[in-house]
Protein backbone atom coordinates (compact mmCIF):
# COMPACT_ATOMS: atom_id res chain seq x y z
CA UNK A 1 0.00 0.00 0.00
CA UNK A 2 0.98 3.65 -0.19
CA UNK A 3 3.16 5.85 1.95
CA UNK A 4 1.28 8.68 3.64
CA UNK A 5 2.88 11.71 5.30
CA UNK A 6 1.11 13.67 8.01
CA UNK A 7 2.48 17.09 8.97
CA UNK A 8 1.10 17.77 12.44
CA UNK A 9 1.11 21.42 13.54
CA UNK A 10 -1.77 21.76 15.99
CA UNK A 11 -1.35 21.54 19.81
CA UNK A 12 -2.65 18.23 21.25
CA UNK A 13 -5.09 19.51 23.84
CA UNK A 14 -6.01 22.97 22.52
CA UNK A 15 -8.21 21.60 19.76
CA UNK A 16 -9.42 18.25 18.48
CA UNK A 17 -7.44 18.03 15.23
CA UNK A 18 -4.47 16.11 16.67
CA UNK A 19 -6.70 13.45 18.16
CA UNK A 20 -8.72 13.15 14.95
CA UNK A 21 -5.48 12.88 12.95
CA UNK A 22 -4.08 10.12 15.21
CA UNK A 23 -7.29 8.09 15.08
CA UNK A 24 -7.56 8.47 11.30
CA UNK A 25 -3.93 7.42 10.79
CA UNK A 26 -4.46 4.37 13.02
CA UNK A 27 -7.44 3.32 10.89
CA UNK A 28 -5.39 3.89 7.73
CA UNK A 29 -2.65 1.63 9.10
CA UNK A 30 -5.24 -1.02 9.96
CA UNK A 31 -6.07 -0.98 6.23
CA UNK A 32 -2.44 -1.59 5.35
CA UNK A 33 -1.30 1.99 4.69
CA UNK A 34 2.23 3.08 5.56
CA UNK A 35 2.43 6.27 7.69
CA UNK A 36 5.13 8.78 8.59
CA UNK A 37 4.34 11.72 10.85
CA UNK A 38 6.32 14.97 10.99
CA UNK A 39 5.53 17.14 14.02
CA UNK A 40 6.33 20.87 13.94
CA UNK A 41 5.39 24.05 15.80
CA UNK A 42 2.90 23.70 18.66
CA UNK A 43 2.29 20.10 17.58
CA UNK A 44 5.49 19.05 19.42
CA UNK A 45 3.67 19.20 22.77
CA UNK A 46 2.21 15.81 21.85
CA UNK A 47 5.69 14.31 22.34
CA UNK A 48 5.83 15.10 26.11
CA UNK A 49 6.32 11.95 28.18
CA UNK A 50 4.78 13.49 31.33
CA UNK A 51 1.34 14.18 29.81
CA UNK A 52 -1.65 12.69 31.63
CA UNK A 53 -4.03 12.94 28.64
CA UNK A 54 -4.55 10.09 26.16
CA UNK A 55 -2.86 11.49 23.07
CA UNK A 56 0.65 10.35 24.03
CA UNK A 57 -0.74 6.81 24.31
CA UNK A 58 -2.43 7.11 20.92
CA UNK A 59 0.87 8.29 19.44
CA UNK A 60 2.73 5.34 20.98
CA UNK A 61 0.08 2.91 19.67
CA UNK A 62 0.54 4.39 16.20
CA UNK A 63 4.30 3.87 16.45
CA UNK A 64 3.72 0.29 17.65
CA UNK A 65 1.75 -0.32 14.45
CA UNK A 66 4.85 0.76 12.53
CA UNK A 67 4.38 4.49 11.99
CA UNK A 68 7.54 6.61 11.85
CA UNK A 69 7.25 9.66 14.13
CA UNK A 70 9.61 12.60 13.68
CA UNK A 71 9.48 15.82 15.68
CA UNK A 72 11.32 19.10 15.08
CA UNK A 73 14.14 19.32 17.64
CA UNK A 74 14.35 23.08 17.03
CA UNK A 75 10.65 23.56 17.90
CA UNK A 76 10.94 21.24 20.93
CA UNK A 77 13.97 23.12 22.28
CA UNK A 78 12.15 26.45 21.77
CA UNK A 79 9.43 25.13 24.10
CA UNK A 80 11.80 23.67 26.69
CA UNK A 81 11.17 20.06 25.65
CA UNK A 82 14.57 18.45 26.15
CA UNK A 83 15.22 14.89 24.91
CA UNK A 84 14.71 13.38 28.41
CA UNK A 85 11.12 14.70 28.38
CA UNK A 86 10.15 13.06 25.08
CA UNK A 87 8.21 9.83 24.46
CA UNK A 88 10.49 6.99 23.27
CA UNK A 89 8.48 6.53 20.05
CA UNK A 90 9.36 10.06 18.89
CA UNK A 91 12.55 10.78 16.95
CA UNK A 92 13.77 14.36 17.52
CA UNK A 93 14.84 15.60 14.10
CA UNK A 94 17.00 18.56 13.12
CA UNK A 95 16.33 20.31 9.77
CA UNK A 96 12.88 18.72 9.67
CA UNK A 97 11.74 20.71 6.61
CA UNK A 98 14.56 19.14 4.57
CA UNK A 99 13.37 15.72 5.74
CA UNK A 100 9.76 16.56 4.85
CA UNK A 101 10.70 17.75 1.35
CA UNK A 102 12.90 14.68 0.75
CA UNK A 103 10.12 12.31 1.85
CA UNK A 104 7.30 14.25 0.16
CA UNK A 105 8.99 14.53 -3.23
CA UNK A 106 10.80 11.16 -3.42
CA UNK A 107 8.93 8.57 -1.34
CA UNK A 108 5.42 9.61 -0.29
CA UNK A 109 2.27 8.92 -2.26
CA UNK A 110 -0.01 11.24 -0.28
CA UNK A 111 0.54 14.36 1.84
CA UNK A 112 -1.76 15.23 4.71
CA UNK A 113 -1.58 18.08 7.22
CA UNK A 114 -3.40 19.31 10.27
CA UNK B 1 13.37 18.20 -10.58
CA UNK B 2 9.81 18.00 -9.32
CA UNK B 3 7.25 20.67 -8.48
CA UNK B 4 5.98 21.39 -4.98
CA UNK B 5 3.00 23.68 -4.39
CA UNK B 6 2.26 25.10 -0.95
CA UNK B 7 -1.25 26.36 -0.24
CA UNK B 8 -0.86 28.86 2.61
CA UNK B 9 -4.02 29.70 4.57
CA UNK B 10 -2.51 30.85 7.88
CA UNK B 11 -1.79 34.50 8.66
CA UNK B 12 1.68 35.70 9.67
CA UNK B 13 2.49 36.22 13.38
CA UNK B 14 -0.89 34.93 14.62
CA UNK B 15 0.26 31.54 13.29
CA UNK B 16 3.58 29.91 12.39
CA UNK B 17 2.30 28.65 9.02
CA UNK B 18 3.88 31.35 6.81
CA UNK B 19 7.23 30.59 8.48
CA UNK B 20 6.74 26.85 7.80
CA UNK B 21 5.87 27.67 4.18
CA UNK B 22 9.05 29.70 3.66
CA UNK B 23 11.23 27.03 5.33
CA UNK B 24 9.65 24.25 3.25
CA UNK B 25 10.15 26.33 0.11
CA UNK B 26 13.82 26.94 0.99
CA UNK B 27 14.37 23.22 1.59
CA UNK B 28 12.71 22.32 -1.72
CA UNK B 29 14.71 24.96 -3.64
CA UNK B 30 17.91 23.63 -2.01
CA UNK B 31 17.10 20.22 -3.49
CA UNK B 32 16.52 21.70 -6.94
CA UNK B 33 12.73 21.48 -7.02
CA UNK B 34 10.38 24.04 -8.51
CA UNK B 35 8.27 25.77 -5.86
CA UNK B 36 4.88 27.48 -6.07
CA UNK B 37 3.10 29.18 -3.17
CA UNK B 38 -0.54 30.23 -3.30
CA UNK B 39 -1.67 32.65 -0.60
CA UNK B 40 -5.31 32.10 0.24
CA UNK B 41 -7.64 33.58 2.86
CA UNK B 42 -5.68 35.22 5.69
CA UNK B 43 -2.53 33.79 4.08
CA UNK B 44 -2.50 36.85 1.78
CA UNK B 45 -1.34 39.00 4.73
CA UNK B 46 2.01 37.19 4.47
CA UNK B 47 2.69 39.34 1.38
CA UNK B 48 2.10 42.74 2.99
CA UNK B 49 4.78 45.39 2.47
CA UNK B 50 6.71 46.87 5.38
CA UNK B 51 6.55 44.09 7.99
CA UNK B 52 8.77 44.80 11.02
CA UNK B 53 8.32 41.98 13.56
CA UNK B 54 10.51 42.27 16.63
CA UNK B 55 10.49 38.75 18.09
CA UNK B 56 9.41 36.72 15.06
CA UNK B 57 10.86 35.54 11.77
CA UNK B 58 10.26 38.23 9.11
CA UNK B 59 7.86 36.66 6.59
CA UNK B 60 8.14 39.49 4.06
CA UNK B 61 11.92 39.00 3.85
CA UNK B 62 11.45 35.23 3.62
CA UNK B 63 9.01 35.52 0.72
CA UNK B 64 11.24 38.04 -1.08
CA UNK B 65 14.23 35.70 -0.69
CA UNK B 66 12.53 32.58 -2.05
CA UNK B 67 11.02 34.61 -4.93
CA UNK B 68 14.52 35.78 -5.82
CA UNK B 69 15.56 32.12 -5.91
CA UNK B 70 12.80 31.32 -8.41
CA UNK B 71 9.74 30.40 -6.37
CA UNK B 72 6.45 31.61 -7.88
CA UNK B 73 4.15 33.26 -5.34
CA UNK B 74 0.54 34.15 -6.16
CA UNK B 75 -2.09 35.68 -3.89
CA UNK B 76 -5.82 35.04 -4.33
CA UNK B 77 -7.43 38.15 -5.86
CA UNK B 78 -10.78 37.86 -4.05
CA UNK B 79 -9.07 37.30 -0.69
CA UNK B 80 -6.69 40.20 -1.37
CA UNK B 81 -9.49 42.52 -2.45
CA UNK B 82 -11.52 41.68 0.65
CA UNK B 83 -8.53 42.65 2.81
CA UNK B 84 -7.82 45.93 1.00
CA UNK B 85 -4.79 44.95 -1.08
CA UNK B 86 -6.23 45.53 -4.56
CA UNK B 87 -6.02 49.05 -6.02
CA UNK B 88 -7.79 48.61 -9.36
CA UNK B 89 -8.80 46.43 -12.31
CA UNK B 90 -6.78 43.47 -13.59
CA UNK B 91 -3.72 44.54 -15.60
CA UNK B 92 -3.68 42.29 -18.69
CA UNK B 93 -0.14 43.25 -19.70
CA UNK B 94 1.32 42.50 -16.26
CA UNK B 95 -1.08 39.58 -15.61
CA UNK B 96 -1.78 40.84 -12.09
CA UNK B 97 -4.05 43.08 -10.07
CA UNK B 98 -2.30 46.31 -9.06
CA UNK B 99 -1.41 46.73 -5.39
CA UNK B 100 0.59 49.32 -3.49
CA UNK B 101 0.40 47.26 -0.28
CA UNK B 102 1.54 43.84 -1.51
CA UNK B 103 5.24 43.21 -2.23
CA UNK B 104 6.03 43.25 -5.97
CA UNK B 105 7.41 39.70 -5.84
CA UNK B 106 3.86 38.44 -5.32
CA UNK B 107 1.31 38.56 -8.13
CA UNK B 108 -2.33 38.99 -7.11
CA UNK B 109 -4.19 36.64 -9.43
CA UNK B 110 -7.45 34.69 -9.66
CA UNK B 111 -8.02 31.25 -8.16
CA UNK B 112 -7.30 29.83 -11.64
CA UNK B 113 -3.68 30.41 -10.74
CA UNK B 114 -4.04 27.74 -8.08
CA UNK B 115 -5.76 25.44 -10.58
CA UNK B 116 -2.69 25.77 -12.82
CA UNK B 117 -0.44 25.06 -9.82
CA UNK B 118 -2.40 21.85 -9.12
CA UNK B 119 -2.00 20.76 -12.76
CA UNK B 120 1.76 21.21 -12.79
CA UNK B 121 2.54 19.94 -9.27
CA UNK B 122 3.86 16.57 -8.16
CA UNK B 123 2.86 17.29 -4.56
CA UNK B 124 0.73 19.87 -2.73
CA UNK B 125 1.02 20.75 0.95
CA UNK B 126 -1.69 22.73 2.73
CA UNK B 127 -0.61 24.84 5.71
CA UNK B 128 -3.08 26.48 8.06
CA UNK B 129 -6.81 26.82 7.93
CA UNK B 130 -9.39 25.91 10.55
Amino acid sequence: MGRNIMILTKPPYGCEESEKALRMLARMMDQGENVAMYIVGDGVEIAMNSQKGDLGKLLTELADKGAEIYSSSEDMEARGLSSDKVLPCVKPTAKIFEEIVEDAMERADKLLSC
Amino acid sequence: MKTLTILLLGAPYSSQYPEFAVKLAEAALDKGHKVNIFLYGDGVHAGMKGQTPKAFYNIEEGLRAISKRGATVLACSRCSAARGYVDGEFDDAAQRYPSSKMIDEIRIFSLYGFVDFIRESDKIITLGGV
